[in-house]
């Protein structure tokens, strides 16, 4: 049986460091997509993440256990993404801007190519957002998140929240059912 | 609004599925390195500006002129306290002790106040270098 992230991270405070990387095997690849959706561009991305779990696990004693350790985690990584972007002060990239596709294109299995094109296809969509409204639809769906569980990575009000995703689930709704069509004909 | 999001479970798996970017694969080796290293760093330890000989030589020093200035001001009357009888022999043998020094009693009021003040702070000082022993930066 698989020990939970609590027993996990006892183990890690108790000495066993190595327990760690269960953790961070466990939530890598959401921490870099999170970190991914707010400054855009794989190498920051990478970097966010590695030092989000080292900000983690220095500050682990210091996790009370009242939240999920994701919900946690997560408010690390978005932090540190957004003032790694503030630092960088990112251009505002177009959904037609080619590094969008070079992304994708790193990302890609290429087995099948159909669900290469849905995936480039909601990654365009995704595109089309904010960084705010890309981090709340990837905390919804991705990992589940609760409009409480949000606020607490995000500090966006919970009404806030509602309207955000409300209009950011529409823009994809719409959005892909347009470039379908589009694709079918 | 149902109705708008008719599609909204396929949204949810699509993102689920394929919205997931995948992590460098040797992005967790790398943070257990950093981690690793992190470790090994030697933690950062609060350094007492003085050392403990000079806190005790500085902190005697202050007692004992406070003692002084408190014998000299208690044989001039100075203090307006009735002593024990015990005191007042004491200071009454002391009355006889000459200091090749002359200073008033105010300075030494005054100097034994600043060596009592000094004394405070190394105290505090000490206190913190046992409280934070050793800490991370």
């Amino acid at each position: 049986m698989q020990p939970n992230d609590i027993e996990l991270i006892s183990q890690v405070l108790a000495g066993n460091v190595r327990e760690f990387a269960r953790l961070v095997d466990k939530y890598k690849n959401l921490a870099y997509t999170l970190a991914f959706r707010v400054v855009n561009n794989r190498e920051d991305a990478e970097e966010v993440m590695q030092d989000s779990f080292v900000k983690a696990y220095r500050s682990l004693k210091d996790f009370r256990k009242e939240s999920k350790f994701s919900t946690w985690l997560f408010r690390i990584v978005y932090n540190t993404a957004v003032s790694k972007k503030r630092l960088k002060k990112y251009d505002n990239q177009s959904i037609d801007d080619i590094s969008v596709s070079k992304e994708i294109a790193l990302s890609r299995e290429p087995d099948n190519e159909m669900l290469e094109d849905r995936k480039a296809l909601l990654e365009k969509a995704m595109q089309m957002l904010t960084e705010d409204d890309r981090v709340l639809i990837t905390l919804y769906y991705a990992e589940e998140c609760t409009v409480e569980e949000i606020n607490k990575v995000t500090g966006l009000s919970r009404s806030n929240i509602k309207v955000r995703l409300f209009r950011a689930r529409k823009k994809l709704h719409e959005w892909m059912a347009t470039a379908s069509e589009k694709t079918c004909v | 609004m149902e109705e708008m999001f008719i599609n909204d479970d396929e949204l949810k798996r699509l993102i689920k599925t394929e919205g997931l970017l995948t992590a460098p694969p040797e992005s967790t080796g790398r943070i257990m390195e950093m981690i690793t290293l992190e470790e090994m760093k030697p933690a950062a330890v609060y350094k007492p500006l003085l050392g403990k000989k000079a806190w005790v030589l500085l902190t005697s020093g202050a007692v004992l002129l406070a003692a002084i200035s408190w014998i000299a001001l208690s044989t001039t009357g100075g203090t307006g306290l009735h002593m024990p009888d015990f005191i007042n022999r004491l200071t009454g043998n002391l009355q006889n002790v000459n200091f090749s020094i002359n200073i008033s009693n105010h300075t030494l009021q005054l100097i034994a106040f600043a060596m009592a003040n000094i004394g405070l702070l190394i105290g505090f000082d000490l206190l913190l270098h046992h409280k934070h022993r050793k800490y991370n930066l």
